[in-house]
C-alpha cells in the first residue's frame, strides 16, 4: 500500500495541473448537488413544521352553559399529547380575526363569531389519535363543530412532498453528472499516462498492483472536489442567510438550516467513493497490453 | 516485504530455485545447452478487416538454448513483433505451442501473465520509459511489482544503471533525455531483475546508426553475462557486427541461419530494406571495436555516396 500511495502521489505532482482542474469541475459538481441536498432538507423541515395537523378549533353552541365549557376545557387538559387549551369567546374571536380593523369587516353581525376552545397538539401525537379526539369531541352535547384545518394541512403536506420529490430528483440528476465528470476526467488523466499503464503491464505488474494508485488518485481527487464544494455552499449559505435572516424566518416560520454534519460526512464520503469508481472505471479500457 | 540474500521472490510460474538456473552458464557447461524457449509448429492468424485472413507465423519450430544471443530479422510486416509479443502473451498462438523455461505459454491464464513478464526483460523501439519519473524509478519499477525493500531497490537499480552508462543520473527526469540515454533506462529496467530471457523489439529503430551500434555493445555486454538475448531488427548492419545466429522471418516462415557471417549472405539476400541496405565486408580475423566503428561508418553513408564509391 505504501509504493501505491508513493505512486499516486506521484501522480498527482506529475499532472497537478490536469487534478486541479479535474477538482475543480468535481467541486462545482458537488455544489450542485449540496445545493439540490440543502433544499430536501430545509423543505423535511418545513414539512415537519407544517405539514401535519397540530391544531383544531372546537366550535360551542350558543347555548353552552359555562360549567359545560369549564368540564370541556378541564378534560381536554387531561388529554393526553394536548399541549394547550385556550376558551376564546365570541368578543376574543372577534378581535383576534379583525385585529386593527377593517371597516367592512366591522359591519358583521356580533354572531358572526361563535365562542370556541383552540386546542395545540403535540408534533408527536399520531395523526390517527389527533382524529380520534376531534371524533369525540364532535360528539359532545355542546360542541357545534370541530374544525381541524386537515384540507389546509393536508394541501401544504403534498406541496411540500412534491418538493422534496423534485429536490430529490435533482439530486439524483447531479449525482449521475458527478459520476460522469470524474470518470471522465479520470480517463483523461489515465489517456495521458497510458505509457506507465504498458510499462507497469509489460514489468509484470499485477492487476491490483496497476490498479491501485488511479483509484487513490480518483479517491483524492473526489474527497477534496466534495470537501471544496461543501465548504463553498457553507460560506454561500450563512452570507444569504446573514443578509435574509429575518426575512427568511419570517416567511418559512423556521429558520433555515444548513446541511446536518452527517449529510456533509456522506457528501465528502460519496465524493470519494465516486472518485474511487472513477478511477477504476477509466481504467478499465487501458489495461490491455 | 524484504528476500534473503537479495534475491527476488519466487514466483508461480517458477519453481524454488529455476530462477538461478534460468541464468547463462558459461560455455561448454551442460546447463547452457538446455532450451529456454521453444516454437513448436506456432501458427499465428490475423483476420483482416476485409474478411480475409493473413499468416503471420505458419508453423514456425524453433529452440533458443539457455545463454543464446538470436537476431530476428526480416521486412517490415514479417512478424518479428508479433513473435515477440508470443513470448510476452501480448498475443496469443492460433496453432502449436510456445514452451518458455519448459512452461507452456498457451496455457497460462491472465493472472499469470505477470508472472511470466517477470523473468521477462522487454526492450521497445519507443522506448516506453515514463517521462514524468525519473530515471531511477522507471528502473526500480520493475522490483518494485516483486515487493522487494526499497534498500534493496536502491542498490540494484544503481547497479543496473551503472551497466548502462547511467551512473549517476538516477535523480534525472527521464523526459529530458537523448532518445539515447532513454533507450538505456529501458534496457537497465530490462535487466534489473535479471530475468530468464531479454526480449528486444527493434530497440535501434529510432537511434542514430552510431547510437545503434552502442546499443547493441549493450545488449553483448547482458549475453556476456549470461543472459539469453532475442533481439529483433531489420537493420543488416546491426546483424553484420559480429557472428551470430539469426532467424530470417519472411512471409511467416523462419529460416534459421546457424552463425558465421559468410553463412547468412545467401538467406538474406532475398530481404532488402533501402534505408539499411549497406555494404560492409566482414575480414573475420577483424577486432570487434574495429568492425564495429566500419559499420557505423557504413551506415552513415547514403546510397548516392556508396554509388559514386562503387563507380570510383
Amino acid at each position: 500500500m505504501a509504493g501505491s500511495l508513493e505512486r499516486a502521489k506521484r501522480g498527482l505532482y506529475a499532472e497537478w495541473r490536469l487534478h486541479v482542474l479535474s477538482v475543480v469541475s468535481l467541486a462545482v459538481a458537488f455544489v450542485c448537488l449540496g445545493a439540490a441536498l440543502l433544499v430536501v432538507v430545509n423543505l423535511h423541515s418545513l414539512k415537519e413544521r407544517w405539514g401535519r395537523i397540530g391544531r383544531a378549533s372546537v366550535y360551542l353552541k350558543d347555548g353552552a352553559a359555562p360549567q359545560q365549557v369549564d368540564a370541556l376545557v378541564a378534560a381536554l387538559k387531561q388529554t393526553e399529547g394536548v399541549r394547550e387549551v385556550r376558551y376564546l369567546s365570541p368578543a376574543d374571536a372577534r378581535t383576534a380575526a379583525l385585529g386593527g380593523g377593517d371597516p367592512t369587516l366591522k359591519a358583521l353581525p356580533q354572531d358572526a363569531f361563535p365562542a370556541s376552545i383552540e386546542v395545540d397538539v403535540a408534533p408527536e401525537v399520531p395523526e390517527a389519535d389527533v382524529a380520534m379526539i376531534v371524533s369525540k369531541l364532535g360528539a359532545l352535547p355542546a360542541v357545534e363543530g370541530v374544525e381541524t384545518y386537515g384540507t389546509w394541512t393536508e394541501r401544504l403536506g403534498s406541496l411540500l412532498q412534491g418538493g422534496t420529490i423534485a429536490a430529490g430528483a435533482l439530486a439524483a440528476i447531479v449525482f449521475g453528472a458527478v459520476l460522469a465528470v470524474v470518470a471522465s476526467t479520470m480517463r483523461l488523466a489515465l489517456t495521458r499516462r497510458r505509457t506507465e499503464v504498458e510499462v507497469l503491464r509489460l514489468v509484470g505488474a499485477s492487476d491490483g498492483f496497476v490498479r491501485t494508485p488511479y483509484v487513490l488518485e480518483g479517491t483524492f481527487q473526489g474527497a477534496i472536489g466534495s470537501t471544496t464544494a461543501v465548504a463553498i455552499l457553507a460560506g454561500l449559505f450563512f452570507i444569504v442567510k446573514s443578509r435574509a435572516d429575518g426575512d427568511l424566518s419570517g416567511l418559512l416560520g423556521l429558520d433555515p438550516i444548513f446541511l446536518p454534519l452527517s449529510v456533509m460526512a456522506a457528501l465528502v464520503g460519496t465524493g470519494a467513493l465516486l472518485g474511487a469508481l472513477g478511477g477504476a472505471l477509466g481504467l478499465r479500457k487501458l489495461t490491455a497490453v | 516485504m524484504a528476500h534473503a540474500g537479495g534475491r527476488a521472490p519466487l514466483t508461480p510460474f517458477f519453481r524454488a530455485g529455476s530462477r538461478d538456473a534460468l541464468r547463462g552458464a558459461p560455455p561448454g557447461d551442460a546447463q547452457a545447452k538446455k532450451p529456454v524457449l521453444v516454437f513448436d509448429g506456432v501458427q499465428k492468424v490475423y483476420r483482416q478487416p476485409s474478411g480475409g485472413d493473413m499468416h503471420v507465423l505458419r508453423g514456425v519450430d524453433l529452440v533458443i538454448d539457455r545463454g543464446e544471443f538470436v537476431f530476428v530479422t526480416g521486412p517490415s510486416g514479417a512478424g518479428k513483433s508479433t513473435m515477440l509479443k508470443l513470448v510476452y502473451k501480448a498475443e496469443t498462438v492460433d496453432d502449436g505451442r510456445i514452451l518458455f523455461c519448459g512452461r507452456d505459454i498457451a496455457r497460462l491464464t491472465d493472472e499469470s501473465i505477470p508472472f511470466l513478464r517477470r523473468n521477462l526483460g522487454i526492450v521497445f523501439q519507443d522506448f516506453k520509459v515514463v517521462p514524468t519519473w525519473t530515471v531511477a524509478e522507471n528502473v526500480a519499477i520493475a522490483l518494485e511489482v516483486l515487493g522487494l525493500s526499497s534498500r534493496l531497490i536502491r542498490q540494484r537499480v544503481a547497479v543496473a544503471l551503472e551497466r548502462v552508462g547511467l551512473s549517476g543520473r538516477g535523480g534525472d527526469r527521464a523526459g529530458v533525455l537523448s532518445g539515447g540515454e532513454q533507450q538505456r533506462v529501458a534496457i537497465a529496467r530490462a535487466i534489473v531483475g535479471e530475468p530468464a530471457m531479454v526480449l528486444a523489439d527493434e530497440p535501434t529503430g529510432n537511434l542514430d546508426p552510431a547510437l545503434a551500434l552502442d546499443v547493441l555493445g549493450l545488449f553483448e555486454e547482458i549475453h556476456a553475462s549470461g543472459t539469453t538475448v532475442l533481439f529483433a531488427t531489420h537493420d543488416r548492419t546491426l546483424l553484420d557486427v559480429r557472428p551470430r545466429r539469426i532467424l530470417v522471418l519472411d512471409e511467416g516462415r523462419v529460416t534459421d541461419v546457424q552463425s558465421g557471417l559468410s553463412a547468412f549472405a545467401e538467406p538474406l539476400a532475398g530481404y532488402v530494406d533501402g534505408t539499411n541496405d549497406v555494404d560492409v565486408e566482414v575480414a573475420h580475423d577483424e577486432p570487434v571495436v574495429a568492425r564495429h566503428a566500419r559499420a557505423s561508418r557504413a551506415a552513415r553513408e547514403t546510397r548516392e555516396e556508396r554509388r559514386v564509391r562503387r563507380a570510383g
